[in-house]
């Protein structure tokens, strides 16, 4: 991360849809179908499906709801290469319980494991050489 | 990956089905901007805006809104073992509401007929916050209506089939195989 703003040119590229499966970790199966794709950025342009549990970094402290059959309500973020070119996914979002009551934060990595499906949509991100 | 202690995985119903993960690729796409205004259904407004347009498919975001009154439901464990999870509900709430945020993706049903798929954040005027999986035709939209974006794939797209691994009917992914 560097100390001062960070202006990317580029342009939005093609739609891809895509799937998740029951027991698959929303972060790192989204990496790796970008991988297998040849994603290396992108933009999650929607995205519904549910959670057998959920963890959460929020702040600087960490969130457990307990499920199963959490619906993910919202979910945004990105897939950006990191520092090997390997597509890292950052994904926020909120979760209901079974109350309805809404939980959110950053979604951790290899702790997400998806329900009974996702089902998404992504937009590549293209960014332009720097003149 | 190696799963983490924190990652609770849950025996399925039916057998774990290859491959785990599906992407496909959409042809030439649209974008759009959507209102709808007050009094019309949430989801039964945004599947008509589009199908009007001639679009069968695509993925939304919920901008910001409105609800007059909703009705959702949410998930929990299924004992009889027939899911390994279940709706429960559905859940009214009289508004006004506003809506903070959500997603939605219409497909096809089985019969090919216009299906949104949507889940959506919303607060009362208590500021306690909910939100779930929406019923069609009972979310009439308040006095700001509703915006959203949405993205429209060209080709390819979603269409419920019986999955034999969870027992739900749910979106598959319409289209050819990932190209890399």
């Amino acid at each position: 991360m560097t100390d001062h703003p960070l202006l990317e040119n580029g342009r939005a590229g093609r739609l891809c849809t895509l799937r998740l499966k029951p027991n698959e970790d929303l972060v790192t199966a989204l990496e790796r179908l970008c991988a297998e794709a040849g994603i290396e950025a992108a933009i999650l342009r929607a995205g519904v499906g549910s959670l057998n549990d959920a963890h959460f970094d929020c702040g600087d402290g960490q969130v457990t709801v307990e499920g199963p059959g959490l619906e993910i309500v919202t979910l945004t973020g990105e897939i950006a290469p990191d520092a090997a070119g390997r597509p890292r996914a950052t994904l926020s979002g909120s979760v209901s319980d079974r109350e309805g009551a809404v939980h959110g934060g950053r979604f951790r990595r290899g702790e997400n494991a998806i329900c009974i499906t996702l089902e998404a949509i992504l937009q590549e991100w293209l960014p332009e050489p720097e003149a | 990956m190696t799963p983490t202690a924190a990652l609770r995985t849950l025996q399925q119903p039916g057998p774990a089905l290859a491959p785990r993960g599906l992407l496909r690729w959409s042809g030439a796409h649209r974008d759009l901007r959507i209102r709808l205004p007050v009094g019309a259904d949430l989801m039964d407004g945004l599947v008509a805006a589009l199908s009007g347009a001639g679009i069968e498919q695509a993925g939304m975001v919920l901008l910001g809104g409105d609800l007059a009154r909703v009705a959702y439901s949410t998930g929990r464990a299924d004992e009889t073992g027939y899911r390994v999870a279940t709706p429960h509900g559905p859940f009214e709430c009289e508004g006004p509401l506003t809506v903070i945020g959500g997603s939605a993706l219409l497909g096809r049903d089985k019969t090919g007929a216009p299906l949104l798929h949507c889940h959506a954040v919303f607060a009362d005027r208590a500021g306690r916050v909910l939100g779930g999986h929406l019923r069609p035709g009972r979310c009439p939209l308040g006095p700001a209506g509703l915006t959203a974006s949405a993205a429209c794939p060209g080709e390819g797209g979603f269409q419920v089939a019986d999955d034999a691994e969870t027992n739900f009917p749910i979106f598959q992914l319409l289209g050819p195989e990932v190209a890399p």
